[in-house]
């Protein structure tokens, strides 16, 4: 039995992580996949399920307890616009593995794609948005 | 305090000083995937939970690495007495007999 997670419960997780915080995302990303590795092979897409059903409340607590890595965004109509079209603010961050990727200061989307190559099945594979 | 919190401060109050990662916590209060992490936001975010990341190399274990958790000292105190005051209960009644 393959350890590693299959492509639809990562894929629910990588929505789930999408829910957070540009800054909590990181975290909560290698949390979830970490866990997914200690649940049985069968119960991986109804955990990633469960994790997706409450990520507004993981949201919720988030904002309640705010840590300084969590970006201040106060987006105005034309922003959210800009950002609607496409049109981002891009700035530049660096994940807890030290890869660099960007992240729009407005909206807090990311092209954050984790590297996987020759990593032997440990690298948790999420459906990284791209824009 | 909801009963998902006390569920999760119990499990957590089993052994204070034991570090526990998030399947065992959760396995322990016996909660639904998902359930259990906003509730340790809100403790770390209060300061009653600490946590870091295992010191492994995921390509060894073959996993990523997990995060633990584990009770502040502080949180240790509040959390047993939280408990006491949820299980405590609201209406004190009088023992029965003994008055005419």
């Amino acid at each position: 039995m393959s350890r590693r997670p299959g492509r639809w419960a990562c894929g629910v997780i990588g929505v789930a992580v999408r829910v957070l915080p540009p800054g909590r995302r990181d975290r909560y990303r290698q949390e979830f996949a970490a866990e997914m590795y200690d649940v049985r092979a069968g119960e991986r897409f109804r955990f990633a399920c469960g994790v997706l059903s409450r990520a507004p409340s993981l949201r919720t607590a988030l904002a309640e307890s705010p840590m300084e890595d969590d970006m201040d965004r106060k987006t105005t109509w034309w922003g959210r616009l800009c950002c609607t079209l496409n049109q981002h603010d891009w700035e530049r961050a660096r994940s807890e593995n030290g890869e660099y990727y960007r992240v729009c200061a407005r909206c807090g989307r990311d092209d954050y794609r984790p590297s996987g190559g020759g990593t032997g099945g440990v690298e948790f594979g999420i459906m990284g948005g791209s824009h | 305090m909801t009963t998902t919190t006390q569920l999760v401060l119990t499990a957590l109050l089993d052994d204070p000083a034991v570090e526990r990662f998030g399947a065992e916590i959760r396995m322990m209060a016996g909660l639904a995937s998902g359930t259990l992490y906003p509730i340790l936001a809100r403790l770390e975010g209060v300061g009653w939970l600490e946590s870091r990341w295992e010191d492994i190399d995921a390509r060894v274990a073959g996993r990523p690495a997990r995060r633990y958790y584990r009770l502040t000292a502080e949180g240790e105190m509040r959390a047993q007495d939280a408990l006491a005051r949820a299980h405590r209960p609201r209406i004190q009644l009088r023992p029965l007999g003994g008055e005419a």
